[in-house]
């Protein structure tokens, strides 16, 4: 008897719950276009090149690599970083035009209702 | 009842809204449907509630001993310490498979509600795959091991917790082993969802660096605490047996540690993307192949919990994780390729890459002489185990390699090293480490793989400690701070790193242990008359005779032994005994210990005759096993540097850069 109330009463209130955000919630469309990917690699390129030059840097100070090599590496490095920012310059510029385009359509979409 | 009803339906309706996350999850996904990702968040709540709810009955039934229910008649009865009815939870097999539930339910909601740096697009993918191994375990709590299932009659008293639980040890070695076994969940799910959306960059390595030290450091935890548990609790004299179920955990380790050091070169060089996926699969399978083995009682270990369906369900399970992450790797492996190559073979890549063979090599050993009795069964119709020596033959070495590898790893730079660099900083170390050898050579300790351990320990720690005085040094040069404040700041600023060298010395002292223990310890197996002495290293035992004491349900008899120094000074008394339980289980002993943190004295009373007082002793004098349990805390202390945060400091280090470069 117990069990069966129980049972009824949080069956209910799980219905509820997993019911809530298609009664309530506004609906939210995903846009097309996700520019988190480009954003998450850019920036992640740009933290591996950081994390290298540090760990060069450390290398040095250690004394674990000699003058000739490290300038070398860090020249290498230091390219790679300039490549990753204009890259990285690209991707913001592609982002602002994205927000931009997903505005003027939902404006075009209020207008429209 | 009442309590009960409430459980048992909760535990039943979670059993329907696990899955729900999981085909929400995985239509939200599919369908880009926000709503049907809101409601799979909110159903993750919801399990975690149903799931607490659960056990928090479980744990009332228990803690109360309501014996209308199997379960607790089975682990608990009268005079059982309330410390241990609620350790009964995870004591028996359906109780620690809803404590497996619950803390994968933790794990899941705090994952789904944590956000990360570029994980967002990851979590319903995460959150499916967490769900979907969630499912298996509600559906086999649910249908096969129920802990709110009852007895069609109250019995007046409960069967008791195994006497070899009862020991504060329960408290803490399940729960870490579970809290790290569950934990490589985290870690693996994500390697899936970061193959199933193409994204084998290593964000997910860096989104789950910290869920992967965290379990690991629970396991490691598990593992030492166990060791220690057994060493006290099973009055063998020894704290490590190879024992199948010990072995079901050390694998996991071995593979998640080889993880950890392979994860660093993917983080820094965008190499080994592969092998890191395929490694914390292999470690996922391993807690599962874990689990199999310690339910399904299919090789005899003092760990095992039964014999049921249940090793049989949880070998399915393993195959079907198996061939779902075997497919994703093959359906995703074009994306992960290296984005660069090895440069050179005197460099830290090469040395992570040796570590991680040897780790392997050591793995496939233990699990090649875990798995052989199932072999042999099959082929012969009877088990064959492996026993130490196989491993103490084949692992042991390859620790020692393994050894010798931290003291170089160290000082060999990325991408490219040179061998007069490496001459340079290990010549200093490995003298010192030879005649610290020779020392111990000519003070009578001859023990070839303890020697070699010796050197190995005492070349790493020089090495180590010159990597901490070069690193002070630098800093002093460029800051002018002080020593202290430098040697601090050194810390505080690369965390991970100098934490990762606080791990290895801590290794390094429980091998100093293990060393000493496997090569050095003495043993004295006799009977005494009352009055008669033994003699064992610089200790002298005098008996005194037996004595009976009664506890609630138990009978013990103890032994009366007067420790002396070989001066002739008295020290104590050692007290080892036998507890005999009136509800039929069997005796256990109680072993004496008389710990210093040079050497253990560690006498097990094996035997008596009431009518003569004669007594059969086994002594123990195991030299530095106090370095093994002092090592662990260590341990624990270097994992806690490593995980904690940094700042961060991109800005400042790009300033830093450019201004160099300029």
């Amino acid at each position: 008897m117990h069990y069966n109330v129980a049972l009824l009463i949080f069956t209910v209130i799980s219905l509820v719950i997993l019911a809530w955000p298609f009664l309530f919630s506004r609906h939210i469309r995903i846009s097309s276009y996700d520019v988190s990917d480009e954003v998450v690699t850019v920036l992640g390129q740009k933290d591996l090149t950081y994390a290298q030059l540090a760990d060069l840097e450390y290398d040095r100070h250690m004394g674990k690599v000699n003058e000739q090599s490290y300038l070398v590496v860090r020249d290498e490095l230091l390219s790679t970083l300039n490549q990753v920012e204009k890259a990285e310059q690209t991707v913001r510029e592609h982002i602002a035009q994205q927000v931009e385009q997903e505005l003027q359509r939902l404006h075009a979409d209020e207008a429209t209702r | 009842m009442f309590v009960g009803d409430i459980g048992r339906a909760a535990l039943f309706l979670s059993m329907f809204v696990v899955p729900y996350v999981f085909l929400a999850s995985t239509f939200g996904v599919v369908t880009k449907n926000k709503r049907l990702q809101a409601s799979a968040k909110m159903a993750v709540v919801l399990q975690f509630v149903l799931v607490a709810i659960a056990s928090g009955a479980l744990i009332e039934l228990l803690v109360s001993l309501n014996f209308r229910y199997t379960y607790v008649a089975e682990y608990t009865s009268r005079g059982l310490e309330v410390l241990y009815r609620i350790a009964a939870f995870w004591g028996g097999d359906a109780g620690s498979l809803l404590f497996w539930l619950l803390i994968m339910s933790v794990y899941l909601l705090v994952v789904r509600f944590t956000t990360h740096e570029g994980s967002e697009q990851m979590h319903p993918v995460v959150t499916a795959i967490m769900a979907f191994v969630m499912t298996f375990f509600a559906i086999v709590i649910n249908t096969v091991a129920n802990p709110f299932d009852t007895l069609p009659y109250t019995p007046q008293n409960g069967n008791g917790l195994n006497a070899l639980l009862q020991n504060p040890g329960m408290t803490v070695h399940p729960v870490n082993l579970y809290l790290g076994y569950i934990g490589f969940l985290i870690p693996f799910a994500y390697a899936m969802a970061a193959l199933i959306l193409k994204r084998t960059d290593a964000t997910w390595l860096r989104v789950t660096r910290r869920w992967t030290l965290i379990s690991w450091l629970f396991l490691s935890c598990g593992i030492i605490y166990g060791a220690h548990w057994s060493y006290e609790e099973l009055g063998w004299g020894g704290y490590w047996s190879w024992d199948p179920i010990e072995n079901a955990a050390l694998m996991p380790w071995l593979a998640a540690t080889a993880f950890l050091h392979s994860a660093m070169i993917q983080e820094r060089k965008g190499m080994l993307k592969a092998w890191n996926v395929i490694l914390i699969s292999l470690t996922f399978l391993l807690t599962l192949f874990g689990t199999a083995l310690t339910r399904g009682g299919m090789l005899w270990s003092i760990h095992s919990f039964a014999n049921g369906p249940m090793g049989t369900l949880f070998m399915s399970f393993v195959g079907i994780m198996l061939v779902f992450s075997a497919a994703i790797i093959f359906w995703r492996f074009s994306y992960l390729k290296a984005d660069a190559k090895f440069e050179a073979i005197v460099s830290k890549e090469t040395g992570f890459l040796l570590n991680n063979v040897l780790f392997i090599g050591a793995l496939f050993a233990v699990f090649w002489g875990t798995v052989f009795p199932l072999v042999t069964e099959a082929v012969t119709g009877t088990q064959m185990m492996v026993s130490a020596p196989f491993y103490n033959i084949v692992v042991l070495p390859i620790g020692v390699a393994l050894i010798l590898l931290m003291a170089i790893g160290p000082v060999v730079a990325w991408r490219k090293s040179s061998l007069e660099n490496l001459g340079k900083f290990l010549l200093a170390p490995a003298i010192v480490a030879l005649i610290i050898m020779l020392i111990i050579f000519f003070l009578g300790y001859r023990n070839p793989l303890s020697l070699a351990s010796y050197f190995a320990s005492s070349f790493v720690v020089w090495t180590i400690l010159s990597e901490f005085w070069r690193g002070v040094n630098a800093r002093m040069r460029m800051t002018g701070e002080a020593a202290v404040i430098s040697l601090v700041r050194m810390i505080g600023k690369n965390r991970r790193r100098y934490g990762g060298y606080i791990v290895h010395l801590a290794v390094i002292v429980m091998v100093i242990g293990f060393a000493s223990t496997g090569g050095y310890s003495q043993q004295v197996t006799i009977n005494l008359k009352p009055g008669a002495s033994v003699s064992i290293g610089d200790y002298v035992l005098l008996y005194h005779g037996l004595r009976t004491s009664q506890k609630p349900g138990q009978v013990v008899l103890s032994a009366d032994l007067v420790v002396y120094t070989a001066q002739g000074n008295s020290i104590g008394v050692l007290q080892p005994a036998v507890t005999f339980y009136e509800n039929g289980q069997s005796p256990s002993s109680d072993m004496a210990l008389y710990s210093t943190p040079w050497t253990d004295l560690y006498v097990v009373l094996d035997g008596t005759d009431n009518q003569t007082g004669q007594a059969l002793f086994e002594v123990h004098l195991n030299p530095l096993v106090s370095f093994i349990w002092a090592g662990g805390y260590l341990y624990i202390v270097g994992t806690f540097v490593s995980l904690w945060p940094e700042k961060k400091r991109q800005d400042k280090a790009k300033r830093q850069v450019i201004k160099n470069a300029l």
